[in-house]
């Protein structure tokens, strides 16, 4: 049992393996933004308290600002940029925040759709104080909220028709 | 401008350690004893090494001791493991059923995404006066399983615990939390003030009451934030045991939850509005656990 202090490691993140050397003072934030260039994934209190780093692991929604990243190996990570088709086609989920103005400067969404997946892929018919539970963690300047609410209303009702 | 919340810093180096086993983290723990961290949920550690509040040289990570990752009833007893993760205990039918007050605690606790990494037991080792789960655990009577490589030992929760941060765990490791669960019909009760439910409390507290006869035959009262450490409100139970139950009874026992406690004013809340609150809290928890323990 070693003790180290960086490592050569496998992550999956979106379906693609990322061999990547990382430090174990590396938080998964820091390792998806700076190492693997993914920027969808926010830095914004880096405290755990305001949602807009939100990513999936192993399907359930959490801060990776508070994650060290050597302990994700092995798991399965989503983000933002795994969301859209190949082709460019929106999910359903960013379809409807677009489609409601659930969307203003924009800095929190990659966040509230991020927390909006992980509670539409166990609940596909959630009431409003679900949504409003759900998107709890995560801090939006701009919007209020309500078209949030309406949007994740919205995209659910798109996934239960499909 | 600076923005103190904002954490612009990066953590201070330090060597992980990831045992497989309880017996490697142990071996750990004992081999490298001073600057060591257990990390966990990592929801509370990761801010404060951040901060540099902490700068440990080594940092055991225990996540991937998934036997600690249980809640089970064994006879009278209701056993938590140290891993089991806050969303885990709020999705727990048998918590919701035998600790209705732990329920009540996890669904206030933090955002989605602290619930689904935070685990009971660095809730309990982080040792915050305000930790959610704790009045919740000590109005059980709740006891923590605590092993190092000589042994274990089993000590009440209330033991636990010895200042702001501060605990009896030396190179311990908090294995288990273990709650008495009793026969007969009990009631309790759990609620938070604080700005919003991410929010660290303002004050919590948890009550459980058991009755016969139309008396409290017993009566428990632990409150947060409200003193250096978690704590009993003993003058207010004592008040309360073998007495008729009414609302003059329990508006006179929850005046008497100041002697009990002793607040400080912070950056949350007042010492003045949290002795205030305090005292209708605890009204209304017991009248709460009342309720439901007559259902």
């Amino acid at each position: 049992m070693e003790a180290v202090s960086s490592k050569i490691v496998n992550i999956l993140v979106n379906g693609n393996n990322y061999e990547v050397t990382v430090a174990s003072n590396d938080t998964l934030l820091t390792v998806l933004r700076d190492k693997l260039g993914l920027t969808g994934t926010k830095f914004g209190c880096g405290n755990g308290e305001c949602g807009a780093c939100t990513v999936l692991i192993d399907g359930e929604a959490v801060n990776s600002c508070l994650v060290l990243a050597l302990n994700c190996e092995g798991k399965e990570i989503q983000t933002i940029e795994g969301l859209a088709s190949s082709n460019g086609d929106l999910h359903p989920i960013q379809q409807a925040f677009v489609d409601n103005f659930a969307i203003q400067c924009g800095f929190c969404t990659p966040g509230i759709i991020m927390s909006t997946k992980s509670l539409l892929e166990k609940n596909q018919n959630p009431t409003e104080y679900e949504i409003r539970e759900a998107v709890n963690g995560n801090i939006c300047r701009c919007t209020g909220y309500e078209n949030i609410v309406k949007a994740v209303s919205a995209a659910a009702e798109t996934l239960r028709g499909k | 401008m600076s923005y103190p919340h904002v954490i612009t810093k990066t953590i201070k180096e330090f060597k992980l350690i990831s045992p497989t086993t309880i017996e490697e983290a142990l071996y750990a723990l004992n081999e490298y004893k001073t600057d060591t961290r257990i990390i966990a949920g990592g929801t509370d550690l990761v801010p404060l090494m951040k901060h540099r509040a902490v700068t440990p040289k080594y940092v055991v990570s225990i996540e991937k001791l998934k036997e600690l990752d249980y809640v089970r009833l064994v006879g009278d007893q209701l056993r938590i493991g140290a891993l089991t993760k806050i969303n885990t205990i709020k999705n727990s039918d048998v918590i919701m059923k035998n600790c209705y007050s732990l329920y009540e605690a996890s669904l206030v606790f933090a955002t989605p995404q602290i619930r689904n990494v935070a685990t009971i037991g660095g809730n309990i080792c982080r040792s915050s006066p305000s930790a959610d789960t704790v009045p919740s655990l000590l109005v059980f009577n709740a006891q923590v399983k605590l092993v190092n490589q000589k042994g274990e030992r089993i000590i009440p929760l209330e033991q636990f615990f010895t200042g702001p941060g501060l605990n009896v765990a030396d190179s311990d490791l908090l294995t288990e939390i273990i709650i008495p669960i009793e026969k007969g019909e009990y009631g309790t009760a759990f609620h938070k003030i604080s700005r919003n439910t991410s929010d660290l409390a303002k004050v919590n507290c948890a009550v459980k009451v058991s009755i016969s006869h139309e008396k409290f035959s017993d009566v428990k009262v632990a409150l947060g934030a409200v003193s250096d450490r978690p704590i009993r409100a003993k003058n207010v139970e004592k008040l309360l045991i073998d007495k008729k139950i009414n609302a003059e009874n329990i508006e006179k026992a929850s005046e008497m939850v100041i002697n009990d406690i002793n607040p400080i004013t912070d950056v949350r809340s007042t010492e003045i509005y949290r002795k205030e609150i305090s005292k209708v809290l605890v009204k209304r928890m017991l009248n709460l656990a009342v309720e439901r323990a007559q259902k």
